[in-house]
């Protein structure tokens, strides 16, 4: 589904101050983008991501969910930063999580939720504890959490974020290659620039706080992206522009 | 089986030196044994009222008033404990209540208690469940307070309605400071029924220390001192095997 952002602001009002988080928000995701969202710190990348996911409401403005519905899951679902998995759960448990709660059978629910583990590449952990897990394994299940709830699209808040440079990298692959494989409306939050032309269709990149949208660059790399294009004249063409446009709001930040 | 061996050795051989030291200081005269009998007769006292079924008797009533005032104790701690930390106007309540009547050392109560129920199991019990009662409390509330409102997020946001993200969540979240307290209430548990059944039991193992002290029976006094400490690493071993059972994802060395 495309997801409709028309004229969207958030101030958050703590301790009888208002802070405005983002501000006249208009944006269009396609069916099946993939979306990388840039910007300094505190610019409200988080916040447009939890108004997406319905999990805060607007100050003001409207998001629509348009077109035909693909999936029998919910509209979106969240890939959180520090991956949010239940301790108390095991893999498979965790992974079967959203069906459980929208009240599946338990049989076909840890068969599907199976079927996840083995597309992330964690077959054979499917009764580990989050804890015995590395944070790269971690994320993995988180992203197969996520996929097995099925949402037309996917909220992703800087998932690779806590990852060292290498299992960063890795994951950046798999990521594209599970992207390749479910097709789904990704709007993807990142700090890094190079991430975020390696994935993305286009970038959106925002200004400081409160947050507007100061540009959007299309990204036109061939699909499947892989690792080598990064030092391809292309991408460092697009990698240069979303410097350039971002470099200002961060010394503007700072 | 041979590094079992080697384990039950590395526990063993401390515990047998210090009873050699303690036998050999006793003996040579260092210490006098009216005060400190021989190890060997503390232990014989200790293995005659084992066979004679003296020591199994006063340990079943210490350990029923300990298992009856925990489980109230415990049960009214854990029911209390949800219900406030799940209901912002019942925290508003009770939290000034529970600040003012934390502080005083339960064992204090005893004397009412004994006034309430007068003599026999009923004060007993009681003061070991109102002693139990708020660690276990206070670690719900705590531990509800722990859960990192992150996961509730991630828990409505993949669907869960509020009563799922509650008991699939929030409870689950809190457990593992839940049975900190429980421990922390069955270690008091242990130090209350004893100490109290000193000062009003009538039997039980607390009531035969007091008894072997007012009539210097002291291998008596030894043997049963000994008896209670082993009697607390039984039930802290059985407490440690439930939290496991209950909280098989925590972090353990
Ligand atoms: N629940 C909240 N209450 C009050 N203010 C908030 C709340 N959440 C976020 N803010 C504020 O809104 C602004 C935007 O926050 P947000 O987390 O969306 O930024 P971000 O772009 O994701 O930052 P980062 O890159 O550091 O993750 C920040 O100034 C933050 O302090
Ligand atoms: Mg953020």
């Amino acid at each position: 589904m495309r997801v409709c952002i028309r004229n969207v602001g958030k101030t958050y009002r703590a301790r009888g101050r208002e802070l405005g988080a983002l501000e006249d928000i208009s944006l269009d995701v396609a069916e099946n983008e993939f979306l990388t969202i840039l910007g300094p710190s505190g610019c409200g990348k988080s916040t447009l991501l939890l108004l997406i996911g319905r999990l805060e409401p607007p100050s003001g403005g409207t998001i629509d969910f348009e077109g035909e519905r693909h999936s029998g899951g919910p509209l979106t679902t969240m890939v959180w930063q520090k991956y949010a998995l239940f301790p108390w759960r095991t893999v498979l448990q965790n992974v079967a999580f959203g069906r459980e709660v929208r009240g599946m059978a338990k049989k076909p629910r840890l068969e599907h939720a199976r079927g996840l583990i083995d597309a992330v590449g964690l077959k054979g952990f499917e009764d580990s504890y989050p804890h015995e897990l590395s944070g790269g394994m971690q994320q993995r299940v988180a992203l197969a959490r996520a996929l097995a709830n099925d949402p037309e699209v996917l909220l992703m808040d800087e998932p690779l974020a806590a990852l060292d440079a290498q299992t960063r990298a890795v994951m950046q692959i798999e990521l594209l290659r599970i992207w390749d494989q479910y097709r789904k409306t990704v709007v993807y939050v990142t700090h890094s620039i190079e991430e975020a032309v390696l994935l993305g269709d286009r970038i959106v990149v925002m200004s400081a706080r409160p947050g507007r949208i100061r540009e959007i660059i299309p990204v036109m790399l061939p699909r499947p992206r892989t690792l080598d294009m990064i030092v391809t004249q292309e991408f460092h063409a697009i990698a240069d522009h979303a410097w350039t446009a971002i470099k200002s709001e961060v010394i503007a930040y700072a | 089986m041979r590094n079992l061996l080697r384990a039950a050795w590395a526990n063993l051989f401390p515990i047998l030196t210090v009873l050699l030291l303690w036998e050999l200081v006793v003996r040579i005269g260092w210490i006098n044994a009216f005060f400190l009998p021989p190890a060997s007769v503390v232990l014989a006292k200790f293995a005659e009222m084992t066979g004679s079924g003296e020591l199994f008797a006063s340990f079943r009533i210490t350990a029923w008033r300990m298992t009856l005032g925990f489980a109230i104790g415990a049960s009214a701690a854990l029911v209390l404990g949800l219900a406030i930390g799940l209901s912002r106007p019942l925290l508003a309540f009770f939290s000034p209540l529970v600040a003012a009547t934390y502080p005083l050392p339960k064992i204090a109560l005893i004397s009412i208690f004994l006034v309430i129920f007068g003599i026999g199991d009923p004060p007993i019990v009681a003061a070991v469940a109102i002693s139990t009662f708020y660690p276990i409390l206070i670690s719900t509330l705590t531990g509800l307070k722990s859960v990192d409102p992150m996961l509730l997020k991630a828990a409505e946001d993949l669907g869960a309605n509020r009563y799922q993200v509650t008991v699939k969540v929030l409870l689950p979240g809190a457990l593992p400071v839940i049975m900190s307290g429980m421990k922390m209430g069955a270690a008091v548990a242990l130090i209350v029924v004893v100490a109290v059944e000193m000062y009003i039991g009538q039997s039980g193992a607390g009531h035969v220390l007091a008894w072997a002290t007012e009539f210097f029976k002291i291998d008596l006094l030894y043997a049963n001192v000994i008896a209670i400490g082993l009697f607390g690493i039984v039930l802290f071993k059985l407490v440690d095997f439930i939290e496991r059972l209950l909280v098989p994802w925590a972090n353990r060395d």
